[in-house]
């Protein structure tokens, strides 16, 4: 009985099983996710593509017949397992991906390709030597180039490795024994490059040394030389250690990252960069609150250059602005702010370190160990002695880049005709621990000024300017007394009186075309005083209000006359808009409101900068000197940047460059035979003079050359003495 | 390609290196496992290769016998390959199989 006939259309299922069925016959695609087991049967014919996965079970099966395939491609099957039948019949292409068993099979036919997986296989070669001598010689065999591309070999004939001074990552240079494998090295093609030794032919596998996993293929030079009958081509790859790619990442838009704590940034100003065809590329801004060293490091190395880890010995210190123009690579932006460091970066284990050279032997970094001269092929030890007597250290001083505050006073007189006004001022001094001598400012805090006419006290007002945290004036409070008739008393005397009280607000905005600038966005005043009201002489059946110094000075006191304090007087207020083209839109609004009246109200631009104060960041020098003392020779003086390094850090660290440069400046460059994977860049050595019995002198590895071809490995140390 | 492995991940068809006369040596190796299999080792004069599956304390001598490898498909599972050398010198090679 068929158990199912379905010529033109697609079985799916689970799993198929049929027991004890004399004839099955199965037309058509069938799909099944499970195995197939067939028992006592009698007849199968599977007619069609068959694909299962997991093991085909046959038993007690007479005849089976597999039959066809469709559109060229072979039936995929799971492991058959074929047990007590007759007769086995398989006419297709078959390909297993387990393995086929026939037990008991009286006679089996398979026609077609039959291909079974493959066996898996490592072999051994050892060479088994006598003694330990014997063994140390066998195993210190040449070290050879080693290439895989996507895994599988290619031959090189030459590879040369630079690990340099000033890049993070490693390139190698190979030229290929065989031109045509140019083409392995596609976009895609995951590259890896070390070094070995082979022993009957194969590769040491245990003692392989990869220097570069998964590089990337950056350049192809084909070289055509010789003459027809002896060419001398070549092809040469230049491949990159991916961390190099990673610190070659670009921003994709203009990129501010900022600290919001301590200024702002508004890209609604700025202006939107554009290709030809009229898209826009806004600039990116990235508020950080609070943000420091490690916080920028994080944001750039790790969340946008791809980088799964950093490590570093620098200092954490805050950070007011980075910035990163489209297409320039994130890493350069940040080497403002590590370049003082004079830092190395080498990358261990995938991770990028970031290491002040000034700080020996930093943490997780193996111990110096010595370089025995019996591999050293060469030794060059250049002693250049400099003698710099100090550096002239350009910092930037932020705002909020001062630690404590004092005051200082100040009194004096001016004396003009009959007339005398004495007055009071209170200055603030900013200072900072660093350098207590230094005042970095001073802004005026509280000016009390009294006026006298012929010795009579006719005015005393007292002026008070409150500032922000950046040292920029809030806000302004100003009450004036003055000596005017009170109303109140019988013989209308002359006292002081509260004539009136201004209050100024200020609003500050970061320029967006001028970074560091700060300008004044608004002015706000507001003026309340006090003015007599006038009902015996209106205006137009209305009291007239006036100020009562107006009132009193036009002769327009009265007896009986209403005075009423704290009224407002004036309202003013400025606003200020810079202009991308270096003008500023001002407008001005002014509201006398005894009156009700708007007395002035206009919109101007003005020409010239806007910038009323560059209090963003101030531009300062300060020398640092070996050793503290007034005793100054005529060794010259080299200018050092420490950019927003805030001096408590920037002094001792050049102090300690400073040491360091003028007493040992030695280069070592050494040649070894062989490859030695232990010496990395970064890491201290200790480089015994060749044929002195002197002490190792301390170096720190800045850089490997590694050449190799088919004769062996010569590897190029540069190492600074430290 | 269904490859052994080295400790490390990476794929590994050879494995040639010196060793001393009348030792022995340990090497770990990750095993493809395929269910159906067993490990073996082809046949070595001078030289016996027994293996074990890493954490057992029994070795099984694989020129003679095997082991099955069915349990642990279809990963790789660790296993120890211990070769012991005789006194005579010279180049050992075996192939290390799962068939």
């Amino acid at each position: 009985m068929p158990i199912v006939d379905r010529s033109s259309s697609t079985l799916s299922t689970d799993s198929a099983t049929f027991e004890d069925v004399d004839s099955a016959t199965l037309l058509g695609l069938l799909t099944l996710s499970n195995p197939v087991a067939l028992s006592d049967v009698d007849e199968t014919v599977m007619l069609g593509t068959v694909s299962y996965a997991g093991t085909a079970v046959f038993e007690d099966v007479d005849d089976d017949v597999f039959q066809g395939y469709k559109n060229n491609e072979a039936n995929v099957f799971g492991s058959m397992l074929v047990e007590d039948s007759d007769s086995f019949v398989a006419a297709a292409i078959a390909r297993y991906t387990g393995i086929a068993l026939f037990e008991d099979v009286e006679e089996a036919y398979m026609a077609g390709v039959l291909s079974v997986a493959e066996t898996p296989r490592l072999t051994f070669v050892i060479d088994v030597v006598d003694d330990e001598d014997t063994l140390r010689e066998a195993r210190r065999k040449v070290w050879l180039p080693r290439l895989r591309v996507d895994g599988a070999e290619v031959r090189v004939l030459r590879a040369s490795l630079a690990d340099g001074e000033d890049s993070a990552g490693k390139t190698v240079d190979v030229t290929l024994a065989s031109q045509d494998d140019w083409q392995l090295f596609t976009d895609l093609a995951s590259i890896d490059f070390g070094y070995g030794r082979r022993t009957g032919g194969a590769w040491d596998e245990t003692t392989m040394e990869w220097e570069l996993l998964d590089g990337q293929a950056d350049g192809r030079r084909t070289t055509t030389a010789g003459e027809p009958d002896s060419p001398q081509d070549s092809v040469s790859i230049t491949i990159h250690d991916r961390t190099k790619t990673n610190l070659l990442k670009t921003a994709l838009r203009p990129l501010i990252i900022y600290d919001s704590d301590r200024t702002s940034v508004d890209t609604s100003q700025m202006d939107v960069l554009r290709d030809s065809a009229g898209r826009t590329y806004p600039t990116e801004a990235k508020a950080i609150p609070g943000m420091k060293l490690f916080d920028l490091l994080d944001e750039i190395l790790v969340n946008r250059c791809g980088f799964a880890d950093y490590d570093k010995n620098l200092p954490n210190y805050p950070i007011l602005r980075y910035e990163c123009q489209i297409g320039q690579p994130l890493y350069d932006g940040l080497k403002k702010f590590i370049g003082q460091f004079t830092p190395a970066t080498p990358t261990v284990d995938g991770i990028l370190w970031i290491k002040d050279t000034t700080l020996v032997a930093p943490d997780d970094f193996p111990a110096p160990r010595e370089v025995s001269f019996d591999q050293v092929k060469t030794l060059d030890d250049e002693d250049s002695v400099q003698k710099i007597d100090g550096y002239l250290v350009d910092y930037v001083e932020t705002d909020n880049a001062y630690d404590y505050t004092t005051f200082r006073f100040e009194d004096g007189s001016l004396p003009a005709g009959a007339t005398r006004t004495d007055f009071n001022r209170i200055y603030i001094e900013f200072r900072k621990l660093a350098h207590p001598d230094i005042v970095l400012r001073e802004a005026l805090n509280i000016e009390e000024r009294s006026v006298y006419s012929s010795g009579v006290l006719i005015e005393q007002s007292t002026e008070n300017w409150i500032y922000d945290g950046s040292g920029n004036i809030a806000s302004r409070r100003k009450t004036v007394d003055k000596r005017v008739p009170d109303l109140s008393l019988p013989a209308y005397d002359l006292i002081l009186q509260r004539e009136r009280e201004e209050y100024e607000e200020y609003v500050y905005m970061t320029n967006p075309f001028r970074i560091y600038e700060k300008y004044i966005a608004s002015r706000k005043m507001a003026v309340t005083g006090r003015v007599t009201k006038d009902t015996d002489n209106p205006q137009l059946n209305r009291p007239f209000f006036s100020p009562i110094s107006s009132s009193f000075r036009s002769g327009n006191l009265a007896a009986g006359m209403l005075v009423i304090t704290d009224t407002p007087l004036l309202a003013y207020s400025e606003t200020a808009e810079p202009l991308r083209d270096g003008t500023v839109r001002v407008r001005v609004h002014e509201v006398d409101q005894v009156a009700d009246v708007v007395t002035k109200d206009y919109t101007e631009v003005r020409p010239g900068a806007i910038g009323t104060r560059a209090a963003g960041a101030i531009q300062k020098q300060v020398l640092v000197f070996a050793e503290d003392n007034s005793a100054r020779s005529l060794d010259r003086i080299e200018p050092r940047h420490a950019g927003e390094l805030p001096l408590t850090l920037a002094l001792p660290l050049f102090r300690r460059q400073l040491v360091k440069e003028n007493s040992k400046n030695d280069k070592i460059r050494g040649q070894l035979i062989g490859y030695d994977k232990t010496i990395r860049k970064g890491m201290p050595i200790g480089v015994k003079a060749y044929r002195k019995a002197s002490a190792p002198t301390s170096a720190l590895v800045i850089g490997r050359q590694i050449e190799s071809d088919a004769n062996g490995t010569f590897m190029t140390i540069t190492s600074k003495a430290i | 390609m269904i490859v052994f492995k080295t400790t490390a991940g990476d794929p590994i068809v050879n494995f040639a290196t010196q060793f001393l006369k009348n030792q022995t040596e340990i090497i770990p190796v990750l095993v493809p496992c395929i269910a159906n299999r067993s490990l073996r080792a082809t046949a070595v004069a001078h030289a016996t290769v027994e293996g074990r599956v890493q954490g057992d304390v029994a070795w099984v001598n694989l020129e003679t016998g095997s082991i099955d490898t069915t349990p642990y498909a279809p990963l790789d599972q660790a296993f120890e390959i211990r070769v012991s050398f005789d006194s005579s010198l010279g180049r050992r090679t075996f192939d290390l199989e799962v068939t």
